[in-house]
């Protein structure tokens, strides 16, 4: 059964990436400028590239061919792992993601865990206590939480955390300080929403008939949410967390370009300004790489944590 | 239960302060000097990318920049040119040694310069060099076929620099950077930072701090929050908003230097409207360059009137500024046709009205900000203008395609720091026609002439009065609008002593620099 998934999802895993290279590949033709020309540019130190290099280079990186044809081409090399190189840091574009996933990764599982530990608590707190204080706290942050721009927040948070308190560094990479400001900035967003929906799925799992039944059973309140009512009550959310993994990655683009971290994000902005095209096609490639398999995982949770998932596919 | 969690809660509270609190011990280091700017080099090879190596002092060239843009020595001691102008004698530095030890000769240097003649062909390709030579150890001679006087200003480049044959590996790339400078290259995370430490064999003044940790921010606000936490003691290209709130502040130095950059645009003069002297003309009257400075760059700048600022040597200062005058301008647009015939507020010459675009780029924050301005400015004579703000690239592609009618554009002059490179990239009509950043598609005979006159010409005055002449007929021939000229600013914490900005930006000048 689970193999049937795997595989069923895979099939689906190749059609989007088959879809979004596609796309990607699209914009990244339409963008102004010309990829040889602005090559030249930068390895000669010249404004304008002599008319005959350009061509020959035109012709290398198959941009004289029709669309299709460069596509196939460019995919072909891809589905051989070759993701070209930067034309700015002659490196490979393998090595440069290489390099910069891993910041990322960390940035966004970090972010993660900062929106679990205060979004989870806090929807818990506003749905036990319905039009309280703390569901009030719980709606006033979600709605300033998403209201916010990230460069506010980030700004914000500078301020308060590196300069106000001194405690962590403002920008830049080093140990786990580097990444709290950071994430925290990215999570804020998630927070909002995730502790809405943990607040939402706690109040509908409270009035479920097998809460009833062990209220009933004279079970205490504390007992009932922590054995019977939360496993269930956290399925939507840790669904819905799984599923933002892949949003949160998209989010370090912003934030990574203001706090200095050499992630994908920053890669990425970067390759765009200097229209380093491989690095640019290979960044959004590994974007969606990383978007694809995590639904992938979700799914499998889900399979594995809800019981009518598990009974609809057998 | 309750208390586990509170024990998990305390502990995770001081893993995170913890964690910061380590940093804050190395903050305490005071040998170690955090600078941050926005530049990063493209490569490890000082001949491929040699700007922010050279400002670093990791690696040095035969002759260096003072701080009134003169060429002074550096590697080489003096040097000194034969009675044809073609043979260049230099004569080095003894007993200079590069970091791994390797003692600095000619024959190294010679090696050096091959190499970065083929790396960076676009800049030293206007040498016309023939060959080099090493009588012995300390002479370099380089042979040119025609007379060339500002070879020495080109061997300034940071892309010349002198590097051990260490360096290199076996197909002859750059692994490790081993120079002469004043600090030793350490380790490169591109796009992130770049550590450099003392070297305490210089053959100059020995550096005062122990490590230099630059770091490479290309956010201006960013940079601004890391001098704010002390993470850094100097932040480098400051806006003027973000530098202003300093000036009051006692635990912080602001400082200003006007450098070798103009702001100016550069006209299309390939098509209508700007094949007109007159139209040009015309915008360059109907500019308001002190509103500019003053709105835009809150007074950080000085209205420009020729292409060099008039602190450098080669700036003509007799010439008169094109005043803000909207009168003349709409008296020159009557002149050369352009009249608002059907009363909309725009001019128009045989049915089509005078829309033109205005293309710039957002990498230069100011730039955007300038080119609204103008955009209003030029309402004011009739004259519709289209902005489009691109990157740095794809403007340039479209300025390469002819696709403007209006460049907006930062422009570094002495780079290579003599009036020869930026005449021929921008003025003479074998850079205008395929290069450059200036005068597009324009072409003058008497400017080729005077350019090509002084670049065979060793008289320093006499060249100085032919690039005078130059300048005094691109300002009335108008195919660029100078408008001001940059005021670097850079902030640093007051317990840094010695820091100067360069006027030509090519040092950072970190040897001198002390942390109190």
């Amino acid at each position: 059964m689970i193999r049937r998934i795997i595989l069923n999802r895979l099939f689906q895993m190749i059609q989007v990436m088959v879809g979004i290279s596609l796309i990607t590949f699209t914009v990244i033709s339409l963008s102004p400028g010309d990829p040889a020309e602005i090559t030249l540019r930068a390895t000669l130190g010249t404004e304008s590239p002599p008319k005959e290099a350009v061509a020959i280079l035109h012709k290398e990186m198959g941009l004289d061919d029709p669309w299709y044809v460069s596509y196939l081409k460019w995919i072909s090399r891809v589905v051989h792992g070759d993701l070209g190189y930067s034309y700015q840091t002659k490196r490979s574009t393998l090595e440069e993601i290489r390099y910069a996933l891993p910041t990322t990764f960390y940035l966004a599982s970090l972010s993660m865990l900062f929106s679990a530990i205060i979004a989870i608590p806090l929807g818990i707190a506003a749905a036990l206590r319905q039009n309280g204080p703390v569901d009030h706290l719980c709606r006033l942050t979600s709605i300033v939480c998403l209201s916010s721009p990230e460069y506010f927040i980030a700004i914000v948070f500078m301020l308060i955390g590196g300069i106000h308190l001194g405690i962590f560094p403002v920008a830049g990479t080093g140990g786990i300080e580097y990444f709290i400001l950071p994430s925290l900035t990215l999570s804020v967003g998630l927070i909002a929403i995730t502790a809405r929906i943990m607040r939402t799925s706690m109040i509908e799992t409270l009035e479920q008939d097998y809460i009833r039944t062990a209220r009933a059973k004279g079970l205490n309140r504390r007992k009932i949410i922590q054995r019977h009512a939360l496993k269930n009550a956290l399925l939507p959310v840790i669904i819905y967390m799984g599923t933002q993994f892949g949003w949160i990655f998209g989010g370090a683009v912003t934030i990574e370009s203001i706090f200095a971290l050499p992630g994908l994000g920053r890669l990425l902005v970067n390759s765009v300004s200097s229209m380093d095209i491989m690095v640019m096609q290979g960044c959004m490639l590994t974007f969606a790489v990383i978007v694809v398999l995590i639904n992938l995982f979700v799914d499998l949770v889900q399979f594995y944590l809800d019981p009518s998932v598990r009974a609809q596919g057998e | 239960m309750k208390r586990k969690e509170g024990i998990l809660f305390i502990l995770l509270v001081l893993v995170v302060l913890g964690a910061g609190c380590t940093d804050k011990e190395q903050k305490g280091d005071n040998q170690t000097l955090s600078i941050s700017g926005q530049w990063s080099p493209t490569s490890i090879d000082p001949h491929i990318s040699g700007t922010v190596p050279q400002r670093l002092g990791y690696v040095e060239t035969l002759v260096g920049v003072d701080y009134e843009g003169k060429i002074i020595p550096n590697l080489a001691n003096s040097w000194e040119v034969s009675n044809d102008g073609k043979k260049w004698t230099f004569k080095l530095r003894e007993g200079v040694l590069f970091h791994d030890g390797t003692p600095f000769t000619a024959e190294i240097m010679k090696k050096s310069l091959e190499r970065s003649f083929i790396q960076s062909a676009s800049t030293f390709g206007k040498i016309p060099v023939t060959s080099i030579e090493v009588p012995d150890d300390l002479t370099l001679v380089i042979n040119l076929n025609s007379t060339f006087p500002a070879l020495p200003a080109y061997l300034s480049k940071g892309e010349s620099a002198a590097l051990a044959p260490g360096s290199y590996d076996a197909s002859g790339n750059v692994t490790k950077p081993i120079g002469t400078g004043p600090f030793i290259f350490e380790s490169w995370k591109p796009e992130e930072e770049i550590v450099i430490v003392k070297n305490p064999n210089y053959w100059g003044h020995v550096a005062s701090v122990d490590k230099v940790v630059y770091r490479i921010i290309p956010e201006v606000l960013t940079r601004k929050m890391l001098l704010d936490s002390k993470d850094i003691q100097i932040a480098m290209i400051l806006s003027p908003d973000v530098a202003d709130k300093y000036t009051e502040k006692a635990d912080y130095t602001v400082l200003e230097q006007p450098i070798a950059r103009v702001r100016m645009i550069a006209f299309n003069t390939e098509k209508e409207p700007f094949n007109d002297k007159k139209v040009r003309q015309a915008v360059n009257y109907a500019i308001d360059r002190e509103a500019i400075v003053n709105s835009v760059l809150s007074g950080y700048g000085t209205t420009a009137s020729g292409l060099f600022p008039p602190q450098f040597y080669w700036a003509n200062k007799d010439i008169a500024p094109y005043t803000y005058d909207v009168d003349k301008a709409k008296t020159l647009l009557d002149e050369a046709g352009w009249t608002d015939s059907d009363g909309d507020g725009t001019r128009d010459k045989n049915g089509k009205p005078m829309k033109i675009t205005l293309v710039t780029y957002s990498e230069r924050a100011e730039l955007p900000s300038i080119a609204e301005v103008i955009q209003q400015q030029l309402k004011k004579v009739g004259i519709e203008t289209e902005l489009k703000v691109l990157n740095t690239d794809a403007a340039n592609t479209q300025r390469n395609k002819g696709d403007f009618d209006i460049y907006l554009v930062g422009r570094g002059l002495f780079f290579v720091p003599d009036p020869d490179e930026i005449m021929m990239t921008d003025y003479h009509s074998s850079g205008t026609s395929i290069d450059g950043w200036g005068a597009y598609r324009w072409h003058n005979d008497t400017v080729d002439q005077l350019i090509e006159q002084a670049r065979t010409t060793s008289d320093e005055a006499a060249r100085k009065k032919l690039y005078d002449e130059v300048q005094a007929i691109v300002v009335e021939e108008a195919p660029v609008a100078y408008l001001n000229y940059y005021v670097n600013i850079d902030v640093t914490t007051s317990n840094i002593k010695g820091y100067r900005l360069h006027p030509t930006e090519c040092s950072f000048d970190l040897q001198n620099v002390s942390i109190s």
